[in-house]
């Protein structure tokens, strides 16, 4: 599903963000990504969300290299992963249920359709009695879980996750965190970025860590 | 109902990250949702969006408002030209024989339209019937009016240019004294159209060019409101032509319903003007009424609008993507 070859990223300020990564995603594993701030986390994802591209090596996903994906093919990338960042990025003049919409607006699905599928995801979420409401006027959980809904409301296969608990209390944390396993359950891959070892430490799963931009344990 | 990934569960496969086949239907409803979504921007300001529509309905107003005029006074010069005479005052050697003579000659010529004898004593007539000229003729022992013969130019020769020539040429026959045409009117009033026109025209490339930067930086303003919206859509996967249809039609109903504006100007305008227009064709025995835009008018207004506003919005928004990136 996902392949890390040789990647490097050097921005163009000199700064060495990630030295020669090796690692491979299967499909419907799930695995965290660990590391101080500045460890290259971020980075990491955004090499795959091609928001960067990188400066050495490949990262291929599905077997297409993402750094010879020509620029009009990135929104058709995007749209086969779910991203899930720490600030959720709502947009606060639309209630819930448009935020959640987007992208199947953008994707041209059918009214009816939408409906449908945008009830699930908020039921998977657990807000379904909130769609009418606007972002502001939810908790921070909640504007979490709503970002998580409209990842995942165009069942994408992939699932990439920023920091998704930082701003969360631990309990909080935790309920999202085993959506996520809900969701590798039903056979997403999934990808988390989070410094909470010990809410990872609890979930058996795979640890990619990360230091100073070289990844030094891959592993349980 | 449970959220199910029920596909997913046995194939786990990304599909390929290829540009989906072209779809009519989801593209028609992709415009479909665009054009609601402008017009719910344009109507969830009202004030703001006005204004702006006053703005550009002035600057439409202006030189299409010009044009209006300009082709009535076109309407209006035509209704002259077609009235052209020229007038043959003949020799006083000349009798009434002589002079039907030269009609019958003259009626031949297909650069006339219309022959019409004038005798001494029916000028006379005329001029006796119209008020204060009775007493000043009785001073007069003989009829001092010499014969007159009007001659109509054919259509042809209506130009000002062939008009000269004509008189000319009827100014050489033996029986004339004077062919009279006020030609330097004529000639002048055709050149003052032409430059009007030139003129007008280049207003309205001053005004459109007004109309598209006015538009432009109307969904300039509009699109750094919405950047928080463009970059969350460009993070779930919209594409360039997808952030920036909306903004297309935003721009395509700002230059359309400013047209409408111009339109509503114009009309305005004509009617403040067409009582006095209708009072003073009365005192000249005429029927002239003031012309509208038209329908064809009112098409190309609204065309030219709707166009603009699109041409502005492209310009925008192709500027912001490109800094974007």
């Amino acid at each position: 599903m996902l392949e890390f070859k040789n990647v490097s990223k050097q921005y163009s300020n000199g700064h060495e963000a990630l030295i020669n990564l090796n690692f491979t995603l299967e499909s419907g594993e799930m695995s965290f990504l660990t590391g101080h701030s500045g460890a290259g986390k971020s980075t990491l994802l955004r090499l795959i969300t091609r928001a960067e591209r990188c400066t050495r090596g490949q990262v291929l996903i599905d077997g297409q290299d993402l750094s010879l994906l020509p620029d009009k093919k990135i929104p058709y990338l995007r749209r086969f992963m779910g991203v899930v960042y720490q600030s959720p990025h709502l947009l606060d003049d639309r209630t819930v249920f448009d935020n959640v919409a987007l992208p199947l607006i953008i994707a041209g699905v059918r009214y009816q359709e939408i409906g449908r599928r945008v009830r699930a995801s908020l039921d998977k979420v657990g807000l379904l009695n909130k769609e009418k409401l606007y972002p502001y006027a939810l908790s921070t959980g909640e504007q979490q879980r709503i970002g998580i809904a409209r990842a995942i409301v165009n069942k994408p296969p992939f699932l990439l996750a920023d920091e998704p608990t930082g701003n969360l209390d631990p309990s909080l944390s935790a309920e999202i965190m085993e959506l996520f396993d809900e969701l590798h359950q039903v056979g997403v891959t999934v990808l988390i970025a989070s410094h909470d070892l010990t809410l990872i430490a609890c979930m058996q799963h795979r640890i990619l860590h990360l230091k100073h931009g070289y990844l030094i344990k891959d592993g349980l | 109902m449970k959220y199910q990934f029920s596909s997913q569960t046995t194939v786990n496969k990304l599909p390929s990250i290829n540009i989906p086949q072209p779809d009519i239907r989801v593209y028609a409803l992709s415009h479909w949702r665009a054009l609601l979504v402008s017009l719910r921007r344009l109507i969830h300001m009202p004030l703001e969006s006005l204004t702006i529509l006053a703005v550009i309905g002035i600057a439409l107003a202006l030189p299409s408002g010009l044009f209006v005029l300009l082709q009535n006074i076109q309407k209006l010069s035509l209704a002259w030209d077609q009235q052209t005479k020229i007038s043959l005052f003949l020799k006083s050697t000349v009798d009434d024989a002589a002079a039907m003579q030269l009609v019958n000659r003259l009626n031949l010529e297909n650069s006339l339209a219309q022959v019409n004898y004038v005798s001494p004593q029916q000028g006379l007539d005329r001029l006796s019937k119209q008020v204060g000229f009775t007493q000043a003729l009785g001073q007069f022992n003989d009829n001092p009016l010499p014969g007159l013969i009007e001659v109509v130019p054919s259509k042809a020769m209506q130009l000002p240019e062939a008009l000269g020539g004509l008189v000319e040429q009827l100014q050489k026959l033996p029986e004339v004294d004077v062919a009279q045409l006020d030609m330097a009117w004529v000639k002048r009033l055709h050149s003052l159209l032409k430059l009007s026109k030139k003129g007008a025209y280049a207003l309205a490339i001053f005004f459109a060019s007004a109309v598209f930067l006015i538009i432009g930086n109307t969904i300039h303003l509009a699109i750094q409101n919405q950047r928080r919206e463009i970059e969350v859509i460009k993070l779930v996967g919209g594409t360039y032509a997808f952030i920036r249809r909306p903004f297309l039609y935003r721009g395509m109903l700002y230059g359309f319903f400013g047209a409408i504006f111009a339109a509503l100007f114009i009309t305005l305008g004509l009617l403040w003007l067409s009582d006095t227009v209708v009072e003073l064709a009365v005192e000249y025995n005429s029927a002239y009424t003031l012309a509208g835009l038209g329908w064809s008018g009112l098409g190309l207004l609204l065309l030219s609008g709707a166009v603009l506003g699109v041409a502005g919005a492209w310009l925008a928004v192709n500027h912001y993507l490109r800094l974007a990136d």
